[in-house]
């Protein structure tokens, strides 16, 4: 071929793009030419993209910055100066990394045929559960211009679900419900309930059976339980009251609320018996009000984690916020971990937003390496040195997997017939890829 | 955007804004980045168990190599302007003590050195400043005295500035000085040592007292729920790191008797995965706060109220969990004019309209992992300011 491909770059400010992010990719030597208008998605703007596409300098077209809506509108324009949809892209606004547009630019100007139809690779993510952390997540996602479906527990018969496939390509089956998606978000908060029973006049007492997730609750029933009068005990296991919660604690036996320690209470008509091993002898409180405040894991939770391959016992991994340690599934709430989380909707926000980083830089749809089969000698180096065992002999001719070559460069380095090839990009871009948070794992 | 502080928070909070092409200056005072990150050790060597320290150095791999962050380290502020809602630091740093265009690389500064303190190691005539009578404030300089070139300055400083549209704070706490605490001993008995000390010979960088047949005891709470000295709030931490760290030493020494010392757990479920695993070994818990230590024979001796009365009981070593205090003299906070709440923590009161945001454990104890999350939440908020800010 003589001249390589290049890409007609513009950028949308209409909905405030990142410039800075964009800014390295201007002076890409594959970019033939870049502008920056006011808005893209205005008839003046396309009129000034086709006006550009129709001098046919640049043979593929690629959008930063605008909404992923648009795309239709753009490849029609391309489609009048010779452009096939496949080679114009659009990098939506809500995705701001300089990483995701190299990504796009390279898929434009991808000349390998793709080795899986494009249906095959979905960016769907599939979120599953309700609660605070669930409604973060979900909120947080669609203003990250993420493609969400959204399910709720009780949706699925989960003991007979069965999931088949990886990232990319996840295949939930559970008899005659069948959803296919990319990504997973798994998001359950733990349930508190407030049980009250009245037996009249006396004291309250609050029983406490849970951890940190409880405080809102247990301090509230007890403010309400002050301002009504009378003797208030509050029974606890464990004092709930972390870090800023020790004011609150001191405040709450200021005003008299008496704290009892104990795992089990007794009730017995109308009257209480609490034993804190630390007073010596059991304590009969006259009971008016018996309020109990618990907290429990959703019913379907343990049996989604394991529709989804993940055994009740298994313990957080916690090293990237929400990560499941299995590629593609990512965990919030109380699917995460069994510590209470101080901020369950900020956690949430966190997971979501690393998950924008691994969707914007998306598995390959074509093998990064590929083997020239008219100079591989098969001397089988690769298969023995590539970390992620994507080299594979069959019919008597290696070839590496699509699914597992990331783009490492080891085999390239080491090939001594020199027959793997590999685009420089995609060697950048898959480093880069898996990079710290950055998504492939 | 500028982000004061290296810590956790501040690490995650630069990784997010780099992710998405906001340059950033960080800043740090001590010479490298992770906060007090850097001086704790894994306590999940068999198994994991999700002290998050590993995290941070993950985090702080993917800062350095990001374009987009620039990091200054050693750094003091000198002073800090805001005009039109742009903030510019002047900042002061030590410059390399040595030349390395003028160094002949002679040598006669390492053999004149009293402390060795100056080094040659690859060819190359290194310092270490915290070793340097000089620097300490003592009389020496001879190095400077014999070097033939004059390629030795001991005291020269570097002056730097940095813009930013807004401000990230997370400067931090200060683990709190055990030594205030009088009756705990720390600093006068021997065997006695604070949380972090321990943390050191976890690592392997310390001796201590501790080995099979040894007996050990943990006091939880020091400078913490405490409203005398310290800060009254709950650290937040010390019961999970302590628990962390009792079984680690539990792991490395089977022999080894534990007693832990404490108020109540904090931060832990009834049915967490440390507790269940304290339940499994044999290490004992007293519900109590010590109220003094003392020597006895060398070694020092607990005396605490329990059912059976006043006991005391002597340990091979005594480790003091300190808790998280706020740093009441950080320069640049109060230039900033940041609003604290009556127990000295940053409080984030329209300190968004100024373009500065908050994050880590200089709003309150946190542990490391809400800090992280607290530094990504603050990502956002600034990100969010910037975009208005464009408009």
């Amino acid at each position: 071929m003589s001249e390589p491909m290049k890409a007609a770059v513009f950028i949308c400010r209409a909905h405030g793009a990142n410039l800075v992010a964009y800014r390295g990719l201007m002076k890409h030597p594959r970019v033939g030419h870049s502008e920056m208008l006011p808005t893209c998605c205005s008839t003046g703007g396309r009129n000034q993209i086709q006006l550009h596409l129709l001098g046919r300098t640049t043979q593929a077209l690629l959008v930063l910055g605008c909404s992923v809506s648009e795309l239709k509108k753009y490849q029609d324009l391309a489609a009048l100066a010779g452009i096939p949809p496949t080679r114009v892209a659009v990098v939506p606004f809500q995705i701001r990394t300089a990483h995701a547009a190299e990504l796009a630019l390279a898929r434009v100007l991808d000349e390998r045929e793709a080795k899986f139809p494009n249906g095959a690779q979905s960016d769907t993510l599939l979120m599953v559960g309700d609660g605070i952390s669930a409604d973060a997540a979900y909120d947080q996602a669609v203003a990250e211009g993420l493609k969400v479906a959204r399910m709720a527990t009780d949706d699925v018969n989960w003991n007979e679900a069965r999931l088949t496939g990886g990232r990319g390509n996840f295949i939930l089956e559970a008899g005659e419900v069948m959803h296919q998606f990319g990504l997973a978000l798994l998001s359950f908060d733990l349930i508190v309930e407030v049980d009250r029973m009245c037996f009249g006049e006396g004291d309250t007492v609050v029983a406490l059976a849970g951890g940190e997730e409880c405080l809102h609750s247990f301090v509230s029933e007890l403010e309400s339980a002050l301002s009504k009068g009378g003797n208030v005990y509050a029974v606890v296991q464990e004092t709930p009251f972390s870090g800023d919660g020790e004011i609150l604690y001191r405040d709450l036996q200021l005003r008299g609320v008496v704290f009892l320690r104990a795992s089990e209470i007794e009730v017995a008509g109308g009257s209480v018996t609490v034993n804190d091993e630390h007073l010596g002898c059991p304590l009969r409180i006259k009971v008016g009000d018996l309020v109990t405040i618990r907290s429990s894991r959703p019913e379907m939770s343990d049996s989604v984690l394991e529709a989804f391959g993940m055994p009740s016992s298994r313990r957080p991994v916690g090293l990237v916020p929400g990560d499941s340690g299995m590629p593609g599934i990512s965990l919030c709430g109380s699917a995460f971990s069994a510590h209470h989380e101080g901020d369950p909707a900020g956690m949430a926000r966190a997971t979501v937003a690393s998950l924008v980083k691994i969707i914007s830089s998306p598995l390959p749809r074509v093998p990064l390496a590929s083997i020239e089969k008219d100079r591989c000698s098969l001397c089988l180096t690769c298969l023995r040195v590539c970390p992620y065992g994507a080299p594979f002999l069959s019919g008597g001719e290696m070839s590496i997997s699509a699914e597992k070559c990331q783009g490492c460069g080891m085999c390239l380095a080491l090939c001594p017939s020199a027959a793997i090839n590999m685009p420089p990009t995609d060697l950048r871009a898959e480093v880069g890829g898996t990079k710290i948070g950055g998504g492939l794992k | 955007m500028v982000v004061l502080g290296g810590g956790p928070a501040g690490l995650a909070c630069a990784a997010e804004l780099a992710e998405r092409g906001v340059s950033v200056a960080l800043l740090e005072k001590r010479d490298a980045l992770g906060g007090r990150v850097q001086d704790l050790a894994c306590k999940g060597v068999v198994h994991c168990r999700q002290c998050d320290v590993c995290r941070v150095h993950r985090v702080r791999s993917q800062v350095l190599s990001s374009e987009l962050i620039s990091v200054h380290t050693n750094i003091e502020l000198e002073q800090l302007e805001r005009n039109n809602g742009r903030y510019r630091f002047d900042l002061v740093r030590p410059k390399d003590a040595i030349d390395l265009g003028l160094c002949s690389r002679c040598g006669k500064c390492v053999e004149a050195c009293p402390t060795g303190a100056m080094t040659k190691t690859a060819g190359k005539i290194r310092l270490d400043r915290s070793a340097c009578r000089s620097i300490q404030g003592l009389e020496c300089e001879r190095c400077v005295s014999v070097c033939p070139v004059g390629a030795i300055d001991l005291f020269g400083e570097e002056h730097l500035s940095v813009n930013g549209n807004a401000v990230v704070v997370s400067t931090g706490s200060l683990e709190f000085p055990a030594s205030e605490e009088k009756r705990l001993g720390h600093g006068e008995i021997h065997g006695v040592m604070t949380s972090m000390e321990l943390e050191s010979f976890l690592e392997g960088k310390r001796e201590a007292d501790l080995g099979n047949g040894k007996k050990a005891a943990f006091v939880l709470c020091v400078g913490s729920r405490s409203s005398k000295i310290g800060t009254p709030k709950c650290s937040s931490v010390c019961c999970k790191y302590s628990l962390r760290q009792a079984l680690t030493l539990k792991e490395k020494f089977p022999k080894l008797s534990i007693t832990m010392f404490i108020t109540d757990w904090r931060g832990l479920s009834p049915d967490d995965g440390l507790l269940k695993e304290l339940t499994a070994t044999d290490i004992q818990v007293v519900r109590s706060r010590p109220a003094e230590i003392v020597a006895e024979d060398g070694r020092p001796a607990v005396r605490y109220a329990s059912d059976d009365g006043i006991v005391h009981q002597g340990f091979d070593s005594v480790v003091l969990s300190v808790g998280l205090v706020p740093d009441l003299d950080d320069d640049a906070l109060s230039q900033l004019a940041i609003p604290r709440d009556p127990w000295g923590d940053l409080k984030d009161d329209h300190c968004s309209d100024r373009g500065i945001f908050l994050a880590g454990s200089c709003r309150g104890p946190k542990d490391i992992g809400h800090c992280v999350a607290d530094g990504i939440a603050a990502a956002h908020l600034a990100m969010k300011h910037l975009e208005a800010d464009h408009e």
